[in-house]
C-alpha cells in the first residue's frame, strides 16, 4: 500500500509540474513578463474578480496539498519546510492582493505581482523536487 | 480531538459512507467530463480540428491561444485533484496484485492526454486522434477504478 501511495503522489507531482508549466505559459500569454504590460492589462474590476475568484480557492488548496506531503518526510519540523510554507503561501496571497491593487494603476503593484508570481512558482517547484526526491529514493 | 489510523475502512461506520460519497462525486465528475468536452472543444477529430484551427468555409474562427491555455489549465487542475483522490482511495481499498499496474496505466494516460492535446494544438494536427485515444483510455480506466473501489468497499460484511 505504501508503494501505491508513493506512486499516486509521484503522478500527482508530474501533474503539478504540467500545471505550473501551463500557469507560467498562461501568465506570459496574458500579461507578458513586462511591467507595463501587466499594468495595462489589469483594467476591469469584473475581469480581475472573475479571474481571481477561482484562484483564491485554487492557490490555497494546491499549495496545501503539495506542502503537506513534505510532512511525511524527514523534512518535518525543519527550517526548510517552515520557509517553504511561509514563502509559498505568502507568494500566493501577495499575487492575489497585487492583482486587485493593480486596478489603481500604480506600477509598484506590478513589481509585487511579478515577484510574488516568481516566489510562488520557485517555492512550489522546489517543494515538488523534494517530494519527487523522497518518493523515488525513500 | 484524537487522530487515529483506521485499520479496516470497510467495517468503519463513518469512513465507509464518506468514501462512498466521495466516489459518487468522482463518478459524477467522470460522467460530466466528456459532456463538458463535447460542448467546448468537441469529442471527435473533425470538431476538435475546427475548434483549434477554424473553418473558412463555415466562417468559424479558431480558438485563441489564451482561451486554449485557460481550458487546458483548468482541465489539468480538475483531473489532477480527482486522480489524486481516486488513486489514494483505490490504493487503500482494493487489495489486488494489479493495483500498481492499474495506477500506473490510468495515471499515465491521464497525464499523456494533456501532453498530446498540447502537441496537437502547437505542433502536429494529426496528434488529435492520439489525444482522443488517450482521453478515452483514461476515462475507461478511471471509471474502472471508481467502480471497482465502490464494489470492493461495499462487498465487506456490515457490522
Amino acid at each position: 500500500m505504501q508503494k501505491n501511495y508513493n506512486l499516486s503522489i509521484f503522478f500527482f507531482s508530474l501533474f503539478a509540474l504540467l500545471f505550473i508549466g501551463s500557469s507560467m505559459t498562461l501568465f506570459y500569454v496574458k500579461f507578458g513578463f513586462g511591467l507595463e504590460q501587466i499594468v495595462t492589462h489589469s483594467k476591469s474590476f469584473s475581469g480581475t474578480l472573475k479571474l481571481l475568484f477561482a484562484h483564491i480557492f485554487g492557490f490555497g488548496i494546491f499549495i496545501f496539498v503539495i506542502i503537506h506531503f513534505l510532512l511525511f518526510t524527514p523534512l518535518k519540523d525543519t527550517k526548510t519546510l517552515t520557509w517553504l510554507i511561509h514563502l509559498s503561501f505568502l507568494g500566493g496571497f501577495l499575487e492575489i492582493f497585487a492583482s486587485f491593487a493593480l486596478l489603481s494603476g500604480v506600477e509598484l503593484f506590478a513589481v509585487i505581482k511579478l515577484l510574488a508570481f516568481v516566489t510562488l512558482h520557485v517555492t512550489l517547484l522546489y517543494a515538488l523536487f523534494l517530494v519527487q526526491k523522497f518518493v523515488i529514493y525513500h | 480531538m484524537r487522530f487515529v489510523i483506521i485499520k479496516d475502512l470497510k467495517r468503519d461506520r463513518s469512513m465507509r459512507p464518506m468514501i462512498n460519497y466521495i466516489l459518487a462525486f468522482t463518478l459524477l465528475f467522470l460522467v460530466f467530463t466528456p459532456i463538458v468536452l463535447y460542448t467546448s472543444i468537441g469529442l471527435d477529430e473533425s470538431k476538435i480540428h475546427t475548434t483549434f484551427f477554424g473553418n473558412e468555409e463555415e466562417f468559424i474562427d479558431p480558438i485563441t491561444p489564451q482561451a486554449f491555455l485557460e481550458f487546458v489549465h483548468t482541465q489539468i487542475f480538475l483531473v489532477m485533484m480527482s486522480m489524486l483522490t481516486l488513486s489514494a482511495v483505490f490504493a487503500r481499498v482494493v487489495q489486488s496484485l494489479h493495483v500498481t499496474a492499474i495506477l500506473c496505466i490510468v495515471n499515465s494516460f491521464a497525464l499523456l492526454q494533456f501532453v498530446f492535446l498540447l502537441f496537437s494544438y502547437y505542433l502536429y494536427e494529426s496528434m488529435i486522434i492520439v489525444y482522443l485515444g488517450s482521453f478515452y483510455i483514461w476515462m475507461a480506466g478511471a471509471l474502472f477504478m471508481n467502480i471497482s473501489t465502490f464494489l470492493e468497499l461495499n462487498r465487506a460484511k456490515k457490522l
